[in-house]
């Protein structure tokens, strides 16, 4: 057994401080669950003030119903990976992460195709360009307060590769905001789907890992803060 | 294996005590791991210095952060990944403030010695030997053979395949031989 070490003063004096009862955290996938309670009310609001899909006598309601379903477990199961990500030792190996965003980007291209294999959808005339930017400022405005809970459930952790779990929060709330966003959109054309609905998840995955690296570099300044306030501080070095 | 489980166990109860507003847990908590990550920081940084204001700030990190280490959880795993991120964090802040990394030829790197190679060759030879692995090999080296974390525990704290992280350390393990094998012929000759 290595003998103890020597508590230095200035750490005793901190902790003394702020010594309050802290109540641990839940786990990362009950969490998540705060998340899903966005969904139900973002469905309110989208079928509210939008409506329903128009396609949806050909399509079907279990065909609709079960691309939502997918989507958000999808976009869940990555919040929760987000989620495990901002505790330290919590997070998945580096490429199971990234397998579950490869995953997520299969989910939702094969939701699009079975889809469209399901009803042909709402034709329009530029599948590129009719309705996309409307659907992509839609789908973003569905996926932003998602992102904001996500964003907080992981800053009141402790993210340590904070660029991970916004990335893996991100996508995950540009899915769920998919999923949401389907039961309104009545276009099946696959040009229109992969590339604005596709661009709308990408972007809230893009502005994850954005807030991700903000906090990143935001550590590292106070690391440099700390780093310029202990160079005074007297030393005693523990044993090895 | 039993006595490790003991200490893990004892670790966890300090960590839930600690949670709950106990000042003499975390000073038990200290000194129980203080040494070993202090250990580990010196084998990341290659600096007793450094590696002694980085322990203040890997606790100050723990202090801040202490709720998010979940009870029924290794101890461990958790305080080293802090500490990591503590060195990484520096590490950039060191690079933005100009200081670089770095020892001058016949200066000996502070590294601490895994007790598996140390039958090889004297303390100094290893110590040598461990400091021209590769950062990523040295680091599975001395979390597993020097603070005899689990393959899995180590993974956890890099952030890979707990495969990954055996190979790194069987890797760093093999080259070391060789390195040390290397040393001892030119000693004889």
């Amino acid at each position: 057994m290595r003998e103890p070490a020597a508590l230095p003063d200035r750490l005793r004096r901190a902790v003394a401080a702020d010594l309050r009862p802290v109540r641990p955290l839940r786990s990362p996938a009950l969490r998540a669950v705060l998340v899903a309670a966005w969904v139900p009310v973002a469905l309110a609001l989208v079928l509210a003030l939008l409506g329903l899909r128009r396609d949806l006598p050909s399509l079907g309601w279990p065909m609709a119903l079960a691309a939502l379903a997918v989507e958000v477990a999808f976009g869940l199961a990555l919040v929760a990976l987000a989620l495990a990500e901002s505790v330290p030792a919590r997070g998945a190996a580096r490429i199971r992460s990234l397998a579950a965003l490869g995953a997520a980007a299969a989910a939702l291209v094969v939701q699009a195709a079975v889809t469209r294999g399901a009803s042909e959808g709402v034709a329009v005339p530029r599948p590129l360009t009719t309705h996309g930017p409307a659907c992509f400022a839609f789908q973003l405005a569905v996926g932003v307060p998602a992102l904001a809970l996500v964003a907080l459930l992981i800053a009141r952790a402790a993210p340590l590769r904070a660029r991970w779990a916004g990335l893996l929060g991100g996508a995950g709330a540009g899915l769920v905001a998919d999923g949401v966003y389907h039961l309104h959109c009545p276009i099946t054309d696959l040009r229109h789907v992969l590339v604005w609905h596709g661009a709308a998840s990408a972007a809230l995955a893009l502005a994850g890992l954005v807030a991700g690296l903000a906090w990143e570099r935001r550590q590292a300044r106070a690391m440099r803060r700390h780093a310029m306030s202990r160079a005074d501080a007297p030393r005693s070095r523990p044993t090895a | 294996m039993g006595d490790d489980r003991e200490r893990e166990e004892a670790l966890a109860l300090l960590m839930v005590a600690y949670q709950n507003g106990d000042a003499m847990a975390f000073e038990a908590l200290y000194g129980g791991v203080a040494g070993p990550i202090f250990g580990y920081l010196r084998a990341l940084t290659r600096d007793a210095a450094r590696a002694e204001d980085l322990l203040q700030e890997t606790f100050l990190q723990v202090h801040r952060v202490r709720h998010t280490f979940e009870p029924g959880r290794p101890v461990k795993p958790w305080l080293y990944a802090i500490a990591r991120n503590v060195f990484l964090m520096d590490r950039r802040a060191a690079g933005r403030r100009g200081r670089h990394e770095g020892l001058a030829d016949d200066e000996l790197p502070d590294v601490p010695v895994p007790p598996e190679v140390e039958s090889l060759a004297d303390r100094d030879a290893v110590r040598r030997a461990l400091a021209q692995l590769p950062p990523d090999r040295r680091e599975a080296i001395v979390l597993h053979h020097v603070a005899g974390l689990s393959f899995q525990e180590v993974a956890a704290v890099l952030g890979v395949t707990a495969g990954a992280a055996k190979l790194r350390a069987h890797r760093g393990v093999v080259e070391l031989r060789r390195l040390l094998g290397g040393a001892r012929e030119a000693g004889d000759a």
